[in-house]
């Protein structure tokens, strides 16, 4: 049955067990989540599948004893929202910092969506977390008022104390909790915030709130999960991707002391994102479940649609831009100004596939127990893996709810990777095979081999130019397509789109085939910036420009705001992308870099934040980049927690600098060549920056996300400086083989 | 299997294992100490990173067997009470983001400090080059193993 969905945001108080408020909040809004990121919804009533639920993910508690407790729902990933979500709170309420308690909720239809990516999380929250810190304050002084006998508008709050000032009197949180929650909550449009002057919390810097736990091997991530009796699997997977068991000989495997059983994953029906075939060992300890699993000696299927090898996959491409040419969008006549042109640039660029290998592998622990699950995960989207854990037990859907049990643990680092719930299918479909809490654990070869992958693409630009100006400029791309439709955003509107009067994309997706796709941090925009901003550094050189200048005249002086139906819209601002460009530029001293060393520039915009960066390298050998200093110019709105915005940007930049130097998995007969870090190399300290210098643009805007957008300008931004170093242009990646 | 007396973070544990197994598996899987995280099972990334005897090692590619009559120090023994100055350090330049490698990298750096107790930065970056972090926090890690060095590096 339907529920009747109440469309107004509302409060809702109860009272805590022992005395004490509690104060939820429920906001309905109509936010279409990005196509790549829509989910399988765990809200049996909602109307439309597409809509976001915002009922908000975070709970307050105040105990008698004083003590503010604040759930946060939301899986932490690294990204810092378990922190910054809080603060807001916590700035509303009048409480200090350091007496919040903040908990991980589990997955639980009172939170609403509990989901993390595309960077939303601190732009959808950003009201409707402050006004519930806002609203538990003005209880908590009414109920002070009200026992005072005097008005309301006579007392205030501060650090967790109602006073009132005239007679001095003064009541802590945990006195007026049990009295506050017999109190009705505010109106939610009534409720006022306070004026940003006044902010003690939001807009300061406050750390990662697990750190002291995680520095003294306190803080349990998925893979840390112990429960009595639990045993461990590892999990032989096809080596050429939608491979089939054919035969399995496990006679050696089972002779490995520990080992308690073999097990053939057959997937039926199952997609291939969800459940992959494989053939499982459960073994007493993770180790003897690994060895054992090398000893199985398994014969697989043949695979219809197989993409060999790197070569063909490029083939392809190369192939499909020429023959499928479906426009994304089109403005002016590119035709006519190449036509018309004295000069046209022309180049092709390739975007290797690209594997998200977050620290901690793919792990998920399961107990199955008469018509229930119960799951421990590191998974960005635990509905998702509740839906999978449900199909497997074969509950119809209406009743995953309440037989499925999901503990959301902290995330050793997702990138993307665990918006998929493979992993989490694994363990449910082992622990009902074998009736015991089982834990799978991947090893890092399996994560490598076995993921979606960041696509690979072909991009063919060409730029026409007359008279000193960027006339047209006209970008095919090809692409392998499995999760995505290639959609408004797949470099239609970055920019220069909208300020190059003759402008088009082309799309040609492959879509036969076998290759797991997926999102990577900022999905499309790590690949549409790199080439977007290679290729104005290649136009700027070939009409003798500065890239930077360049970049502005394209703007022009006064540059206007434009429709951005890709996800961190509705708009896209010439104005911004204009003032992150200079600051960047200033602030990274552009063209005044000492001898020896070489400057790149680039500049995108993600998800509704805006990065322009400078970085500078020198080159100790042919083969050698050193980097020296990346100086990155960011307009976000309004920054939240300025320790968190600085960690993202920083890890983002030392993320793209690795994935531009080494990223890239290649295929040959089928296979993923690469397997650990000895071979998929991310960045080290080494390749690391000398120094990270983050400028944000002071902005009262409401703040975007920040998880995603400093990655997508990095590649372009070492490209580009390493051929002011060589000369030496790059248009294919990783670059670190490419030099020398 | 064969039985071994472990020292670990100041106590004695027996257990039952194969010589072969890596330490790693069996702090984590047998002594139910997870503080040491599995990152790449050849010596790739550091996250497994202990001491033996005050030396910083990789657990995940040291069987049991080489541990013998050595002392094993992980994360959750670093310090009794959670405050080598390298954990303060760690809080006071907010270095984790989703932290699962970051107990290799304190106790990596707390090795290297206990030899060297004022590294230059060139010397934290080549004694750091073995522990990855996914999140790209280098910077961070560098200015808290600074910050520890200045205030004396090593627990009193």
């Amino acid at each position: 049955m339907k529920k009747q969905i109440n469309r107004r945001d509302f409060l809702k108080v109860s009272s805590l067990a022992g005395g004490g408020l509690v104060l939820g909040f429920s906001f309905y809004g109509c936010q279409t989540a990005p196509a790549a990121l829509k989910l399988p919804s765990i809200l049996p009533e909602a109307e439309d599948p597409n809509a976001i639920y915002h009922e908000i993910d975070t709970f307050l508690q105040i105990s008698s004893n004083g003590k503010v407790s604040i759930i946060s729902a939301n899986p932490e990933i690294g990204q810092g929202v378990k922190t910054s979500l809080p603060m807001l709170i916590a700035e509303e309420l009048e409480v200090d910092w350091k007496d919040v308690k903040v908990e991980q909720g589990d997955l639980d239809k009172k939170y609403g969506e509990q989901w993390t990516g595309g960077s939303t999380a601190i732009a959808r929250a950003w009201e409707p977390l402050r006004k519930i810190g806002a609203a538990a304050r003005s209880m908590l002084v009414a109920a002070a008022a009200s026992q005072w006998q005097v008005d309301a508008s006579e007392c205030i709050a501060e650090k967790g104390i109602v006073k009132h000032t005239a007679s001095g009197r003064q009541l802590g949180y945990g006195e007026l909790a049990e009295a506050a929650a017999g109190l009705e909550a505010p109106d939610m449009e009534s409720i006022q915030l306070k004026d940003p002057k006044d902010w003690k919390i939001i807009g300061k810097g406050r750390g990662n709130i697990d750190t002291p736990k995680i520095v003294t091997g306190k803080q349990d991530f998925g893979i840390d999960t112990r429960v009595e009796g639990m045993v461990f699997a590892s999990i032989s997977k096809a080596p050429v991707f939608n491979a089939r068991v054919k035969s399995v000989d496990d006679s050696e495997a089972r002779k490995v002391p520990g080992v308690i059983d073999v097990i053939t994953v057959d997937p039926g029906d199952f997609e291939p994102s969800m459940l992959k075939a494989g053939v499982a060992v459960i073994a007493q300890n993770s180790w003897a479940a690994m060895q054992a699993r090398h000893k199985l000696k398994i014969e697989w299927t043949e695979v219809d649609n197989m993409i060999g090898s790197t070569e063909e996959m490029q083939s392809m491409f190369a192939e499909a831009i020429q023959r499928v040419s479906k426009p994304l969008r089109t403005d002016g006549s590119t035709d006519g100004a190449m036509a018309n042109a004295s000069q046209v640039v022309e180049a092709v660029y390739e975007i290797p596939l690209l594997a998200h290998a977050p620290m901690e592998p793919m792990n998920t622990t399961a107990r199955v127990s008469e018509d229930r699950v119960e799951i421990w995960s590191p998974c960005q989207v635990p509905a998702r893996g509740a839906n999978y854990a449900g199909r497997i037990m074969g509950f119809k859907s209406e009743e995953v709810e309440e037989k499925v049990t999901f503990h959301i643990t902290r995330i050793g680092g997702g990138f993307g990777r665990r918006l998929y719930a493979d992993y989490v299918a694994d363990a449910v479909y082992l622990a009902k095979a074998t009736q015991k809490t089982v834990q799978v654990i991947w090893s890092r070869e399996d994560g490598i081999r076995n993921d979606p992958y960041r696509m690979a693409s072909r991009h063919e630009l060409k730029a026409a130019i007359k008279d000193g100006q960027v006339t047209g400029w006209h970008e095919k791309i090809s692409s392998l397509n499995t999760n995505y439709e290639p959609g408004q955003s797949f470099g239609a509107h970055n920019y220069p789109a909208n300020f190059i009067a003759n402008y088009q994309v082309d799309f040609a997706p492959i879509r036969e085939h076998n290759i797991p796709n997926g999102a990577l941090r900022a999905p499309y925009h790590n690949a549409n910036a790199t080439v977007d901003s290679v290729f104005m550094d290649e136009v700027a050189h070939a009409m003798g420009k500065d890239p930077v200048q360049l970049r502005l005249e394209i703007l022009g002086e006064n540059p206007g705001e434009f429709p951005y139906d890709g996800h961190g819209g509705p708009t896209i601002s010439g104005k911004k992308l204009k003032a992150v460009i200079e600051l960047a530029a200033e602030k990274g001293n552009w063209g005044k870099a000492p001898a020896g060393r070489f400057q790149g520039f680039s500049v995108h915009f993600t998800f509704g934040g805006y990065v322009a960066m400078v970085m500078e390298i020198s080159m100790p050998s042919a083969t050698e980049v050193k980097i020296h200093k990346v100086t990155a110019a960011v307009h976000c709105g309004t920054v939240v927690n300025q320790l968190g915005a600085k960690a993202q940007v920083e890890g983002g930049i030392v993320d793209g600098i690795g994935a531009a130097m080494y990223g890239g998995v290649t295929l040959k007969d089928g296979k993923i060549l690469q397997s650990n870090f000895h071979d998929f190399q991310l960045a080290r300290q080494s390749l690391a920056p000398d120094e990270i210098e983050t400028h944000f643009v002071s902005s009262d805007e409401k703040p975007e996300g920040l998880g995603e957008m400093s990655y997508p300008p990095t590649p372009a931004a070492l490209a580009n400086a390493v051929f002011a170093a060589t000369g030496k242009r790059i248009r294919s990646f990783p670059i670190g083989t490419q030099l020398g | 299997m064969a039985k071994y007396t472990l020292n670990i973070n100041q106590e004695t544990r027996e257990l039952d294992a194969d010589p072969k197994m890596p330490l790693l598996w069996v702090i984590r899987d047998i002594l139910g100490l997870t503080g040491t995280k599995f990152g790449c099972g050849m010596a790739q990334c550091g996250c497994c990173t202990v001491h033996l005897d005050g030396e910083a090692i990789r657990s995940c590619i040291t069987p049991i067997s080489q541990v013998k009559g050595k002392k094993v120090t992980t994360i959750e023994g670093l310090s009794p009470e959670g405050n080598h100055p390298l954990q303060v350090a760690w809080v006071e330049e907010d270095v984790p983001q989703c932290g699962y490698c970051q107990a290799g990298q304190v106790m990596n750096a707390a090795a290297l400090l206990q030899k060297n107790p004022h590294p230059t930065d060139q010397e934290i970056i080549t004694a750091m080059e073995g522990n990855l972090c996914r999140c790209g926090t280098y910077n961070r890690i560098r200015k808290a193993i600074k910050n520890a060095a200045e205030k004396g590096g090593t627990p009193s």
